[in-house]
């Protein structure tokens, strides 16, 4: 049995940088070298794979795309499986 | 961190353990050739023993021989499967990963079958205190037994081991979280 969306800690937590990155036309290697992560470590994030993440980060990625942390993180409460 | 394969004390390590291991290996396959063969062909082995003994061995005790060379045998190929446990979390290390939860696993099932052999040296001393009163009744043969039935290292070490196991867990769990940290 696949777990449920209850199961997996943090899943509700849905990251935003897609959308952030198309609204500032930055691609994801550009910001990577801006804020000083590695491209895979990124792309975790991006994909919704991290199960944490660092204040320097956020604050990196605030900086770099001048947006706020609620920009860059939602929250679903009513998140459907799959 | 050391750099792997180049480090004194895993390459001393992994020697050890294939040492011992060697060690454990053929004092287990003797065993598992005498033991049968005490079973099945005790009337054959024991005319060839007593030809070849310069002196009367009177009524050898068969039974306490066969299971003293039996609790050997799992003794021995306890501490086998031990070392070869031991040397998987040595490459771990050299490989610079040892949080990993199958070191947890592997901690815990070496203190389980030290236990054990720790457990066996009970009926083994039983079995072996029966022998030498049988030995002490033959001439010129002077048999005693040496050391304490109760070996204190043995059951720290077995803490110890149950203890590293759950920091082993713990540590690959903190490993997984950092993991999937960016």
């Amino acid at each position: 049995m696949p777990p449920s969306m209850d199961d997996i800690e943090g899943a509700r937590i849905m990251v935003k940088l897609d959308d952030l990155l198309y609204a500032r036309r930055m691609t994801l290697t550009e910001l990577a070298e801006r804020v000083g992560l590695t491209l895979a470590n990124l792309s975790i994030l991006k994909t919704g794979k991290a199960k944490a993440i660092r204040f320097s980060t956020l604050e990196a990625i605030c900086r770099e795309l001048e947006c706020q942390p609620g920009d860059l993180l939602g929250y679903r409460a009513d998140a459907a499986e799959g | 961190m050391n750099a792997p394969g180049n480090d004194l004390l895993l390459l001393s390590g992994k020697v050890v353990t294939i040492l011992l291991q060697a060690a454990m290996a053929v004092g287990a396959l003797a065993l598992a050739i005498a033991v049968p063969a005490l079973i099945f062909f005790e009337d054959a082995v024991l005319e060839g023993v007593r030809a070849g003994s310069p002196m009367p061995l009177g009524e050898i005790p068969m039974l306490p021989l066969i299971g003293l060379l039996g609790i050997m045998f799992i003794t021995l190929a306890a501490l086998f499967v031990f070392f070869g446990k031991l040397r998987a979390i040595i490459d771990t290390v050299s490989a610079g990963d040892p949080f990993v939860p199958v070191n947890a696993e592997r901690l815990s099932a070496m203190a389980w079958l030290l236990l054990a052999s720790q457990l066996l040296t009970w009926p083994l001393v039983a079995l072996a205190l029966v022998i030498a009163e049988w030995a002490q009744e033959l001439d010129d043969v002077d048999l005693r037994l040496e050391g304490d039935a109760f070996d204190i290292t043995g059951i720290l070490m077995v803490l110890v081991l149950f203890i590293l196991a759950r920091v082993f867990r713990h540590g690959a769990a903190m490993r997984e979280d950092l993991e999937g940290t960016v």
